[in-house]
């Protein structure tokens, strides 16, 4: 199947007053017709900026597409001139920003934000845009979306405006939604209904997601299929099951094993030693090798190529044959 | 019932800031002292028992006209009267005015007097109050030609009030505008205002406005010097708004809802104009209404060196012009008397300024009952 978003080779920098941040280096991906893509990582990985940089929002100055090509429906988004750019974003493609909080205009309506996103695009006009925006907040599940659509973001919670912020972003029905860590800022039971939120929202429409998080649980909760990303790089590409089954990257099984399990009590935490390597200054070779426990010499020299394993299944690192031997005996 | 409903009803944070702003009992007597005055201005023709231009040179410097209840006889009467005034010279040839008891002139009510055009339409000649002549009614004082002091106050006050309101609304639409665009696009275009603004702030205010008045004819009508006040001083007054309302931009577009509006495909100028600039306003009220009392004095100051509002025309500052020697006070004080309104309009305004900040203060938020 064509896919609706391919990224192809990205690379993001940030020139710093410090020296260059290789905030993304080389990330490609898919994403087809209707299908959930969750980019996992720790902060710092380069999600975000991978993110900003298909919707060709990278603060600039310092950040920089330097190199690579994002084809949304065949079209090359980085070759577009700002204006062109202008009437993709919101209409073609949506995003959720991570925090509700400050997400919306603090001075108007959740129902005027909403109609804004429907004017922009020149959707809908006057009483039909203010229906339109009714519609939407039932469509995400707003508890009494008239009233709502009067208020003020302050006077709504977290997981109420994060509801806003999706309305919004789907408003002009996007064939992508990108949403960065869309239930990071909320708490558990608001996170689930969220979840609850997105699931609806992916089996009644045919949007495609690229949901961005660092939640392993989130992605089991809703992505189909799922690319792990490391210090600007993916390390690991597969589907949902296949990831949570068989994974054949360290840092992956790290995650997963690092992922507090309710059944077993009083078992010290499963954490991955170290901190995500500063992108100004990564280690030499795979950038995760210090804090792998399978490292030795060679995995200092040089970047491990992102090789297909398995049908749908990449994994970037040397060790992937011995991993798969100690995991699947 | 009523108050729960109220509570229920969303607000905008400025009507909050409002409500907020209701509770400080210094800024609301301080806006509504401004009420009245601006009322009285636009109604001065009507409240003023004089044309500002209407003359008597036989009344030069008539004190204030004494009102009188009691007659001769110490009869009481109901209607408070006057007494028409007439002059002798002392030993140093000065005039002294001394009540001329003959005939009591009663203060009228709604008095047909001089012409004028009741909110510069109406073609009318009833005042709100007034004596028959030949005595006349001087509240505070009559000045060197024997005009009615308060009747220019009041005149005068059309100029001096409005002068700050539409000086300020010039340098709001330059300030904002400059120092939204200035502040979120960065780079070459901050560049190039921010010098403009530090070219005009860098010259002394006063002299600038002494320049750039003695840059156009001397020879001016009213309505042209006073255009052309309000010009020069909001020129150089937009810069220091604009310089703070860059600064607030430049954060302000680093705020998840500015990225928010661009990830909907917003251009530029639509989110300086309803995502940066609404949200400087908090700041902006607050210091429009501060700067205010700049516009009045900055007039005041022009007009009290003959360099702004001519005579026969009033304005405070050319009304104070007269006191500018000693001789003037000592023997006439009451021609301070505009001094007096000056110092009330810029007070007030400073009070309802710090009052809208308190309001306005994001940190009062929490902790302050609605």
């Amino acid at each position: 199947m064509q896919p609706i978003l391919e990224v192809k080779n990205l690379k993001t920098e940030f020139f710093t007053e410090v020296g260059v941040a290789r905030a993304v280096e080389g990330v490609s991906f898919n994403v087809t017709k209707g299908e959930t893509l969750a980019l996992v990582g720790e902060s710092g990985c380069g999600k975000t900026v991978t993110a900003l940089s298909i919707m060709r929002l990278v603060p600039s100055p310092p950040g920089k597409i330097v190199a690579g090509e994002i084809f949304f429906k065949g079209e090359d988004l980085l070759g577009l001139p700002a204006s062109k750019m202008r009437t993709i974003r919101g209409r073609h493609i949506g995003m959720i920003f991570q925090e509700p909080m400050s997400s919306l205009n603090p001075l108007y309506t959740i129902g005027y934000q909403i109609k804004e996103a429907l004017l922009a695009h020149k959707r809908a006009k006057g009483r039909q845009a203010r229906e339109r925006a009714i519609q939407l907040l039932s469509r995400v599940e707003m508890p009494d979306p008239k009233q709502r659509f009067k208020d003020y973001p302050h006077s709504l919670s977290g997981g109420l405006r994060q509801r806003a912020m999706i309305a919004q972003a789907i408003a002009c029905n996007p064939e992508l939604v990108i949403a960065d860590e869309p239930t990071t800022a909320l708490d558990v039971t608001i996170q689930a209904e969220i979840l609850e939120l997105f699931f609806h929202l992916k089996k009644t429409t045919e949007t495609s997601f690229l949901l961005i998080t660092h939640d392993l649980g989130v992605v089991a909760e809703v992505a189909d299929r799922v690319c792990v990303m490391y210090a600007g790089r993916i390390v690991e590409e597969a589907d949902v099951f296949t990831l949570f089954s068989r994974p054949r990257h360290p840092y992956t099984l790290g995650l997963l094993n690092s992922i507090p399990a309710r059944r077993q009590p009083r078992q010290k935490f499963a954490a991955i030693p170290g901190v995500v390597p500063d992108p100004k200054n990564k280690p030499s070779g795979c950038a995760f090798h210090p804090r792998c426990n399978m490292a030795d010499s060679g995995c200092q020299i040089g970047v491990p190529a992102l090789i297909e394993v398995e049908e749908g299944h990449k994994v970037r690192c040397f060790k992937h044959k011995k991993l798969a031997d100690t995991n699947d005996s | 019932m009523n108050e729960n409903l109220s509570l229920l009803k969303p607000l905008s944070p400025l009507q909050m800031a409002l409500k907020r702003l209701k509770r400080n009992p210094i800024a609301v007597t301080a806006f509504f002292i401004l009420v009245a005055l601006y009322l009285t201005a636009i109604f001065a023709d009507f409240i003023a028992p004089y044309n500002y231009d209407n003359e008597d040179r036989l009344r030069s410097y008539n004190p204030p006209t004494r009102i009188h209840f009691f007659d001769e006889k110490g009869k009481f009467h109901l209607r408070p009267f006057v007494y028409d005034y007439g002059f002798e010279f002392n030993e140093f040839y000065r005039r002294i005015y001394i009540e001329n008891k003959a005939k009591r002139y009663p203060i009228k009510l709604l008095r047909h007097g001089d012409h004028y055009k009741l909110l510069w339409l109406i073609p009318s000649d009833l005042h709100l109050f007034g004596v028959d002549g030949p005595a006349r009614l001087y509240l505070l004082g009559a000045d060197s030609r024997g005009r009615d002091l308060f009747s220019r106050i009041l005149y005068g006050s059309r100029i001096s009030l409005s002068i700050g309101l539409v000086g300020v609304a010039i340098s709001f639409v330059i300030g904002t505008m400059l120092g939204g665009i200035s502040g979120y696009f960065g780079g070459k275009v901050d560049n190039i205002i921010m010098r403009l603004c530090e070219m005009v702030m860098m010259i002394p205010g006063f002299y600038l406005m002494l320049a750039l008045r003695a840059a156009f004819p001397p020879k001016l009508s009213s309505a042209q010097v006073y255009l052309l006040i309000v010009v020069i001083m909001s020129f150089i007054g937009w810069a220091g708004l604009a310089r703070v309302v860059r600064g607030m931009s430049m954060s302000i577009r680093e705020k998840e809802f500015v990225l928010a509006a661009k990830g909907l495909g917003a251009n530029p100028l639509y989110i300086v104009s309803k995502h940066v600039l609404p949200n400087t306003l908090s700041y902006t009220i607050v210091a429009l209404s501060l700067s205010v009392p700049g516009y009045i004095l900055g007039e005041s100051a022009l007009s009290l060196l003959g360099l702004g509002i001519q005579d026969p025309h009033a304005s405070w500052g050319n009304l104070l012009s007269e006191a500018m020697g000693i001789a003037q006070i000592q023997f006439h004080p009451w021609i301070l008397i505009p001094g007096f309104f000056i110092f009330i309009t810029v007070m007030a305004f400073n009070f309802l300024g710090d009052g809208l900040r308190d309001a306005f203060d994001p940190t009062m938020e929490v902790g302050r009952k609605l």
